[in-house]
């Protein structure tokens, strides 16, 4: 794994323009950087990324199977009581899962370490599945890269393939935050992959859901939303008004109910109390919990509930060097052993590990200042060259 | 870049303990696919076919430029605001209050 200097596309801000990438530039600052590529070998691909990623997989599914059965589990993660039977269910009844992401600390050389799975609304699928893609088959046109080079890339046929199989020529709703630009380009392009899988859709923001006297859920013009992708956290939508009629309703979600568990941060001490001392584990436990103490004065705290690594705290030697603001941490923490992330210059840098359809199937990097990977963390494509 | 399916149903079978992937996973068939109307592009500037990548790992085929460009309608799609409020009979805003402001991805 190494980062490599390179030349920018010229007109990479008109190709990303073109492409519908409005958030290549986010508050003045880069989001996509292609200054620089990470190059990887295929064997670091296929042995340290691609079959850990499957292999974790695994592992939270054998997660979800023990959680539904045992309610302790779903109280440790603040789970409203209310919900249990709706998660359950979900499982019971095997509701396809689409994708998600896993973040890794991998630097080339030690196994990659799992910090934290985005299972229920992971975001950079477009700039990861498309733009990244358009970006290697330019780089090699334009001796960017070396003719040889590939990607660890098939997000976007992962994806057609996922509504192909779970959508079956049918109707999907999608719902989101529709005023905020990343997660309406979002919404757009996964509404994109179920058009190429057949199905027909629709658009709409979350708070147009409406809800019909018999239960239904409906759309905007009261027709029934029997398939609907939420790119909505579940523990939002459990505590909001409707929540309490979600259990009763007849709507199928994307991502399912049982992605509650998994999106929770309090699967990370659960994981590594199932499989302990797991290569691609980090030790971590619950905030409390006397074996925390393990950790030492030194790890990272993160809230059971956070996105774009809102409330996350490092601490070293019982100080706290570095945090991101944020709403969340009401319902408690985790502690987790510092990851050594690589670190190339300036900047530290994370691994995105997709997969979709059940299958691990692509990679994405972002790059901060900072250890802690924020929503504005730069994007910042790779390349397999060896 | 494709070469991983074949190797990865071997992990997944050799990793697979209790609890089996919900996503049972299928042969990924190359099927032509058809991109989606783009709003405000003249018909005859609609891309109307996509090259259909190739399963093994090649990089013949390029991925649908859903933002390309834009326009009008689709018979594939719709968005559910003919009527800003909606239709009367049902209740609405019963989802995302808590949205406002934060990001919802992750």
């Amino acid at each position: 794994m190494q980062r490599i200097p390179c030349d920018e596309r010229a007109d990479w801000r008109e190709q990303a323009d073109k492409a519908g990438f409005a958030f290549h530039t986010i508050d003045g600052q880069r989001y996509w950087d292609e200054r620089a590529y990470y190059a990887f070998t295929l064997k670091e691909i296929e042995n340290d990324i691609e079959a850990p990623t499957a292999e974790i997989e695994q592992m939270c599914y054998d997660l979800v199977d023990h959680a539904v059965k045992d309610e302790r589990i779903l109280r440790a993660l603040r789970i409203p009581e209310r919900c249990w039977t709706l998660i359950a269910t979900s499982w019971k009844r095997r509701d396809k899962n689409l994708y998600g992401r896993f973040d890794l600390s991998y630097d080339g050389r030690a196994p990659a370490k799992l910090l934290e799975y985005n299972a229920d609304t992971p975001t950079a699928v477009f700039e990861t599945a498309v733009f990244q893609w358009q970006w290697l088959e330019q780089a090699i046109a334009r001796g960017i890269v070396p003719k040889s080079a590939d990607q660890y890339n098939s997000l976007h046929e992962r994806l057609i393939e996922g509504w192909t199989v779970i959508g079956q020529g049918g109707h999907l709703h999608l719902a989101g935050s529709t005023t905020n630009a990343e997660d309406l380009g979002t919404l757009q392009y996964i509404e994109d992959t179920a058009r190429q899988a057949g199905l027909t859709t629709t658009v709409l923001a979350m708070d147009a859901i409406g809800r019909m006297p018999d239960g239904r859920f409906v759309d905007l013009d009261n027709k029934p939303i029997t398939l609907l992708f939420k790119l909505y956290p579940w523990e939002w939508m459990f505590r909001e008004q409707f929540g309490a009629y979600l259990a009763g309703a007849s709507t199928r979600f994307v991502e399912p109910p049982w992605k509650a568990i998994l999106s929770n941060k309090g699967i990370l001490p659960l994981l590594w109390s199932m499989f302990p001392r797991h290569p691609n584990l980090l030790p971590a436990y619950f905030e409390g919990d006397p074996e925390a103490e393990m950790l030492g004065k030194s790890f990272v705290r993160k809230p059971l509930y956070s996105r774009e690594g809102a409330n996350v705290e490092m601490v070293v030697n019982g100080e706290i060097i570095d945090s991101d603001e944020g709403p969340y941490g009401g319902e408690g923490h985790v502690r987790q052993a510092m990851a050594t992330l690589p670190r190339f210059g300036d900047d530290y840098a994370v691994i995105g590990s997709w997969i979709a359809a059940g299958l691990p199937c692509g990679l994405s990097i972002r790059e901060d200042a900072s250890a802690i990977t924020k929503n504005t963390s730069r994007f910042v494509p790779h390349a397999i060259v060896g | 870049m494709k070469r991983s399916s074949q190797v990865m149903l071997v992990v997944m079978g050799v990793t697979s303990a209790t609890a089996a992937g919900h996503y049972l996973t299928t042969p990924n068939e190359c099927v032509q696919q058809v991109p989606a109307a783009k709003p405000g592009v003249p018909p005859q500037q609609q891309v109307t076919q996509q090259p259909c990548r190739n399963t093994s790992g090649t990089r013949t085929g390029s991925r649908s430029w859903w933002g390309s460009s834009n326009s009008g309608s689709s018979e594939h799609t719709k968005t559910a605001s003919a009527t800003p409020t909606g239709t009367p009979g049902a209740t609405r805003g019963g989802f995302g209050g808590t949205g406002h402001g934060f990001f919802s991805g992750s």
